[in-house]
């Protein structure tokens, strides 16, 4: 069981989404990502970067079918801080 | 469900909202979804398998037809189950409940086994519940299995 750590970041809804579809995957691609969380590009492209930049999640090239895609992936931080952050929001839940 | 984006913590209400999204999310990539008709195909394919097994001892040109569906339905059954479980999404290395797989791996082959094993002694008719319980099984996991994932 995780260390309860309430993540800021991680709890904006349409991160926690990325997040926890991420943490289920070794790696999902942008457009799956896209097409389930119904944002637009540029918006789901500016909670990646966030998560990026906090060094949650690994973005990497990959060719599937010919075509490249980009693949977002939880590093272990990333797996870390998810953790802790489901861990806080469960003892959130408890406490009331 | 929307919770705060920045500043103080969730009451325990928004923390139950944000797990319960966050649940689903995660069971969302773990069942993905299949072809509605995928389930029922395969179930139609496994009982007809069976039932084809039941045939006492076919003769003539009847047992080659019976032995020529029995493989056609077979390599279907291993085509069909191969590209629907083996092709390639945008889901790389998703976490598989082993538990799951294996055990209904181990119901299937109980189920296929028993026949086997029984049909000499107690007679091919061993192969018709033995069908009709497998081909059940895999139909009501269909419906679960949509019913949990919610499209297909």
């Amino acid at each position: 069981m995780a260390e309860p750590r309430f993540d800021e970041l991680i709890h904006a809804p349409h991160r926690l989404r990325i997040c926890a579809m991420l943490s289920q995957a070794q790696g999902i691609e942008f457009g799956e990502i896209l097409q389930r969380i119904e944002l637009s590009k540029s918006a789901l492209s500016k909670h990646l970067a966030q998560l990026v930049e906090a060094g949650y999640v690994a973005e990497s090239s990959i060719v599937r079918s010919g075509y490249s895609r980009q693949l977002l992936a939880l590093t272990p931080s990333g797996r870390a801080a998810y953790a802790g952050h489901r861990a806080a929001l469960q003892r959130l839940m408890e406490e009331g | 469900m929307e919770t705060r984006d920045q500043g103080g913590r969730p009451t325990p209400e928004e923390a139950r909202a944000a797990l319960e999204t966050a649940n689903s999310e995660e069971e969302a990539t773990r069942n993905r979804p299949v072809p509605a008709w995928y389930y029922p195909v395969l179930a139609v394919a496994v009982l007809a398998l069976f039932l084809l097994n039941a045939l006492d001892r076919p003769e003539g040109v009847l047992r080659g037809v019976a032995i020529g569906l029995t493989l056609a339905i077979a390599l279907s059954v291993a085509v069909l189950v191969g590209r629907v479980s083996f092709r390639q999404t945008g889901y790389h290395g998703v976490r598989t409940r082993w538990g799951w797989v294996l055990g209904g791996a181990a119901i299937a082959a109980a189920l296929a086994m028993t026949p086997v094993l029984l049909a000499d002694s107690v007679g091919t008719w061993i192969w018709v519940p033995c069908g009709a319980v497998l081909a059940a099984l895999i139909a009501g996991s269909g419906i679960a299995y949509q019913r949990r994932t919610g499209r297909g």
